[in-house]
């Protein structure tokens, strides 16, 4: 039995693919460059010791990519959570270190969706909320829905209580 | 009270020209005293461009006093500056979360007060400043930002003329002083807050100095004659610098808390202290978001408790050590728990044997961390030993061994002095195992719940309970390892807070 409390909603299954494909696209350039500056090291004869650098680096960028491309988004993918309703948004996530959290409704200050071009191209949204004192980040959600808990929570969150 | 637009008080010009002459001092001092004779470049230029600068200087807070304008209407600050480009900012009374007020000598003299109304919003507009205003115009501008907050949220015509006419001087109820203390209360302040001993590390450093200079080695045989002979010499310097430490910390005493005054009115909580530099500090009963109450193992010892209001606006008072949000640090606990219940009525305390205590887990937990820390620091301690890498004295060896068993007393005390609970509308954290703090909120300030679980948690079944407060900064409070069954029955209590929740 899980510890907290089950949410319902859950990431778009795209975001997997999103994620691994902005990362390999990140990947590209970094090893370009790190080929680059190899080059050059062979080409102007700097010293060996630093052509040994960009190599460990680049050993070192695949062994972050293990984690980063094979398992991060699938974890993300199934650990994210998350309910808007009429008084709380619930966010859970986190494997390792799971994190539940609750903001009320009326204490939330502004809501936005934002998109970056690969999320663009998978029809993915980010749903952002900023309380008084924390932000708060819905990754991969499909852009329609995104933009209906936007206004959902733009909605339920207007009314303003008395006793701040 | 408004009529339209107005200037700050002139006086504002001094003010800025005396902090501007203070930090020009040094420059002034090189150039024209230390260097007047000088004809290096940078010296005899640089007297120009000094005096230009202070002259620029001067001009502008003139030219700039003479653009900024402030209004009072009925429902927000209007403010008004910048030449060229104008420019307007309006900040609503009911964002004001607490008022301070501090009086210099200068204040003093010129029968003056600054006032600051914080907001909780951050960054630089986060406060508004009047750096000096008549007193007089100080308590009229407080009574009439509390009144429009007070009166209603909806404001029309009528009222904002019934504001103009200045009827919020009736308004304003009858203040009742609760605590301020009375000569004993400072003699008692006094002797716990170690005053006595304010001259000891200025006595240390001479004496460690003389040390170095003299050499002891050679006049050791006329220092031990000379102690011997002149003995009531030294208990006279002995008696009379003791007499002077118990002076000047009895001063330091009298300056900061000889005027000290804790009062409420029906809706106010107003902090006053300091004699010389006088501070104040008012607050709305409702803008008060949590409470905590604060004892060191030194003030549990002498049975005294500090307590300290929760705001949502900045505290920042400048140098001064002590923040005036906590009420009189020297109070018995009793007295404190009963000042609190004066002002602040519906706080109610819970009996330490109330709160629900941690899960046994909590200790297994927590012991599992400082055993896996500490035997293995033991463990390459004693292989080094084992190597003869380094020659480890016996009185080491015993002395980690005690560490150790202190440190598990500590976690033992932790758990055992650390209880929460959660019923109607109230929260009451209790932490600390020397150091012992109560944290009280009610459900409706709370901001936000988060509830974290670890990996090591999860095999135990626990997990943690983050409340989150607003204050500047924000302040989160953890409840470390609850059980799982427990963060479910708190976050459906907190769930329920829409219950007492007022909408508009």
């Amino acid at each position: 039995m899980r510890d907290f409390p089950e949410l319902k909603q859950k990431m778009n299954k795209k975001f997997i693919k999103a994620t691994i494909l902005s990362e390999v696209l990140e990947d590209i350039i970094i090893v370009g460059v790190l080929a680059l500056l190899y080059g050059l090291n062979l080409q102007f004869n700097w010293p060996t010791w630093l052509g040994w650098i960009w190599i460990t680096l680049a050993v070192l960028l695949v062994i972050i990519d293990i984690w980063s491309i094979g398992l991060r988004p699938y974890l993300l993918y199934k650990n994210t959570r998350y309910e808007i309703n009429e008084d709380y948004l619930q966010v859970k996530s986190g494997a390792m270190f799971e994190k539940f959290e609750m903001i009320p409704m009326t204490k939330i200050q502004s809501v936005e969706t934002n998109q970056g071009p690969i999320m663009r191209k998978f029809d993915l949204c980010t749903v952002s909320v900023e309380t008084m004192g924390s932000t708060h980040a819905i990754l991969g959600i499909e852009k329609k829905k995104a933009i209906q808990a936007r206004n959902d929570i733009a909605q339920f969150a207007k009314i303003k209580e008395t006793a701040g | 009270m408004s009529q339209g637009p107005k200037r700050y008080h002139p006086f504002i010009i001094c003010f800025q020209i005396g902090t501007y002459l203070k930090n020009a001092f040094l420059p002034f001092l090189l150039l024209f005293v230390f260097n007047y004779q000088s004809d290096m470049f940078i010296w005899k230029y640089g007297r120009y461009v000094f005096l230009v600068i202070t002259m620029w200087t001067i001009f502008s807070y003139g030219v700039n006093w003479f653009f900024k304008k402030y209004e009072l209407s009925a429902d927000a600050f209007y403010f008004y500056e910048g030449i060229f480009t104008k420019e307007e900012r309006i900040v609503p009374y009911y964002r004001i979360q607490d008022i301070q007020q501090h009086r210099n000598i200068v204040h003093h003299i010129l029968r003056h007060t600054s006032l600051r109304f914080e907001t909780a919003s951050g960054g630089e507009n986060a406060s508004i400043t009047f750096h000096t205003l008549p007193v007089q115009q100080a308590e009229k501008m407080k009574a009439f930002v509390d009144y429009a907050v007070s009166s209603s949220t909806e404001v029309d015509e009528e009222k904002d003329e019934q504001l103009r006419k200045e009827p919020y001087v009736q308004n304003q109820t009858k203040r009742t002083i609760h605590f301020s203390p009375s000569r004993q209360d400072l003699m008692f302040a006094f002797l716990t807050s170690f005053k006595f001993l304010a001259l000891m590390p200025i006595l240390m450093s001479i004496y460690v100095k003389l040390d170095g200079r003299l050499d002891l080695d050679k006049h050791l045989s006329s220092v031990h004659s000379f102690f011997s002979s002149a003995w009531w010499l030294i208990a006279f310097v002995v008696i009379f610098l003791l007499i002077i430490s118990v002076f000047v910390g009895m001063t330091q005493i009298y300056l900061k808390y000889g005027k000290y005054e804790i009062a409420s009115d029906e809706k106010h909580i107003y902090i006053t202290q300091g004699r010389m530099n006088e501070s104040s500090f008012a607050i709305r009963k409702s803008n008060v978001q949590a409470i905590q109450i604060e004892q060191t193992l030194m003030k549990r010892i002498l049975g005294m408790a500090e307590i300290k209001l929760i705001s949502a606006g900045s505290l920042e008072v400048g140098s001064d050590d002590q923040q005036i949000n906590a009420l009189y640090p020297f109070l018995r606990h009793n007295r404190a728990l009963w000042l609190l219940h004066e002002l602040l009525p519906d706080y109610e305390l819970r009996n330490e044997r109330t709160l629900h205590q941690h899960p046994l887990q909590k200790l297994w937990i927590n012991l599992l961390k400082l055993s896996v820390t500490s035997l293995g620091l033991i463990g390459i301690l004693y292989v080094f030993q084992m190597y003869n890498f380094i020659d480890v004295p016996f009185w080491l060896n015993v002395t980690v061994w005690l560490v150790f068993a202190f440190f598990i007393l500590i976690v033992y005390l932790d758990f055992r002095c650390s209880g929460y609970t959660h019923d109607k509308e109230w929260i009451h954290i209790q932490t600390g195992a020397l150091t012992r703090t109560v944290f009280i909120t009610k459900r409706g300030k709370v901001i936000g719940v988060n509830a974290n679980q670890s990996i090591v948690q999860k095999p135990f079944r626990l997990a943690n309970i983050e409340i989150v407060n607003r204050a500047s900064p924000v302040k989160y409070t953890v409840v470390s390892h609850i059980s799982a069954q427990e963060i479910r029955l708190f976050l459906h209590w907190f769930q329920h807070r829409t219950k007492e929740i007022e909408t508009k």
